[in-house]
């Protein structure tokens, strides 16, 4: 009993631990405060009795992902007008991004928190978390193709966004160009 | 490999290929500019959004003590939903001080009867004694024990016959971009292996979905002909006995052929005859010859 006490502390500290990755990837997906701390909350009570869970297992964080965006299925399943009430917080993403090569561009910010949930949901696991297809397949609840189809539709979009505002050129000359192995590496 | 789509390239650009595929991609960039121009605008892309969403995930993040509270975690909600319960059914409102005696009444029955099934039920399983064990999970059970190689032909052929003819032909969202379907299959079999090209026996590939098998994947290639049955192929990881030559299968009004090789399972099927079914088996094997 004492073990299991253990093991099942250790399991809740690693979930408590976790839980800002979590946060920001249940952030990714509304780009809403509230109803990211709403998701967090269940995925965190639907894994509390977890006793091997562990924050530094793929396995386990993708467990936790997909729990998260299940949640976010069951309730637009419960109510389809969800995402009508609740209007994107653009300010979310502007706070990272205001470091980076768009600094200051509020419409980029905007541009990324107007893309599909499930579509922002991939492109964060894949180009923040470093997440194989495989794993942001599994978490978002896609086929492996799907997943593929849905990131290439966000870079197209993005391709599009940049054309429109004569960003393209500009990005491609700041010296943006990321080697592939790179994402490997974050993947590893 | 001229035509190939954003999705594989961005699968080579995200380092999800096969290293024999991923090379394949290279030489071509190296000598075709249409490509080279494609993936040089994908790399502009994956770059913006590796720092956009690399520094959304690295910033420092407070999560509210609220969406940390594992106890009760829908407490919060519950005002919410009740209150839009309340605006969706108005009607159904009723303060707990001013509960109608036909309510009181019905709450009454409702528990009788839930009482009387919980007796009845927990009563039955005392008089019955202890339940015999259930057997163990699928999930449960050693692999050895769960693929069994003699098996695996039956339960697939099975499964086929849950797919009606129908579902067999072609339709316009079906994925049939040959590059996005051999980036499937290697992933799933863990070999670089080429979907079968049945073109000269008047096949085109226009489908290809995964499903689970068991603990594994499942690839399931379909392949339709304007004048014969459409063929279906599968493909999935598995068997510790080693390879195995071509066999024929029936299973009720199903036939099919199976074989394994390289610890890999194939199995094709279709209404063809028996000698149909070899000769495509024989193109596969002949194409599909896996390298590590």
């Amino acid at each position: 009993m004492a073990n299991f006490g253990q093991s099942q502390s250790r399991a809740r500290d690693g979930l408590l631990a976790a839980a800002p990755r979590l946060y920001k990837f249940a952030l990714a997906i509304t780009a809403n405060a509230d109803l990211a701390q709403a998701l967090l909350r269940g995925a965190l009570k639907s894994l509390q009795n977890r006793k091997d869970w562990r924050q530094n297992d793929r396995d386990h964080l993708t467990e936790a992902f997909r729990r998260i965006y299940a949640l976010w299925d069951a309730k637009l399943a419960e109510d389809p007008n969800l995402q009508k009430k609740y209007v994107p917080d653009a300010r979310l993403f502007s706070a990272s991004l205001l470091k980076g090569s768009l600094a200051g561009n509020a419409h980029f910010a905007k541009f990324i928190s107007s893309l599909p949930s499930q579509q922002r949901a991939a492109l964060y696991l894949v180009y923040g978390e470093g997440a194989s297809y495989d794993e942001a397949a599994d978490a978002v609840g896609l086929e492996m193709l799907a997943l593929m189809k849905c990131l290439a539709r966000g870079h197209v979009a993005l391709s599009h966004w940049l054309d429109t505002r004569g960003l393209s050129e500009g990005s491609r000359q700041g010296g943006l160009d990321i080697d592939p192995s790179i994402i490997r590496e974050r993947a590893a | 490999m001229t035509h190939l789509s954003d999705e594989f390239l961005l699968a080579y650009l995200d380092g999800q290929l096969e290293k024999t595929q991923a090379a394949e991609v290279t030489q071509l960039s190296a000598v075709n500019a249409e490509v080279s121009r494609r993936i040089a605008r994908l790399k502009r892309t994956q770059a913006q959004l590796i720092e956009t969403f690399g520094a959304f995930a690295r910033d420092d993040v407070t999560v509210p003590k609220a969406a940390l509270q594992m106890g009760d975690p829908d407490a919060q909600a519950r005002p919410q939903r009740a209150a839009s319960q309340a605006v969706s059914r108005p009607s159904a409102e009723v303060s707990s001080s001013g509960r109608s005696p036909a309510a009181a009444r019905q709450m009454l029955f409702v528990a009788a009867v839930f009482l009387g099934g919980l007796l009845g039920g927990y009563g039955a399983t005392l008089l019955a004694g202890d339940p015999a064990p259930l057997p163990p999970k699928d999930t449960d059970r050693p692999a050895s024990a769960v693929i069994a190689p003699t098996a695996w032909p039956t339960d697939i052929a099975r499964f086929h016959s849950y797919f009606p003819r129908e579902t067999l032909t072609p339709y316009p969202d079906a994925i049939a971009n040959p590059e996005l379907i051999r980036f499937q299959l290697s992933k799933i079999t863990g070999r670089a292996l080429t979907p079968p090209d049945f073109t000269r026996q008047g096949y085109t590939l226009y489908r290809g979905q995964t499903f689970n098998y068991r603990q594994d994947r499942m690839m399931q290639l379909t392949y339709s002909s304007k004048n014969e049955p459409p063929v279906t192929f599968y493909a999935l990881p598995g068997a510790e006995s080693g390879d195995s030559a071509v066999a024929v299968q029936t299973i009720g009004s199903l036939k099919g052929v199976n074989w394994v090789f390289d610890r890999v399972r194939f199995f094709i099927t279709s209404d063809r005859s028996e000698e149909d079914l070899k000769v495509l088996a024989a193109v596969a094997q002949s194409q599909m010859t896996p390298k590590r």
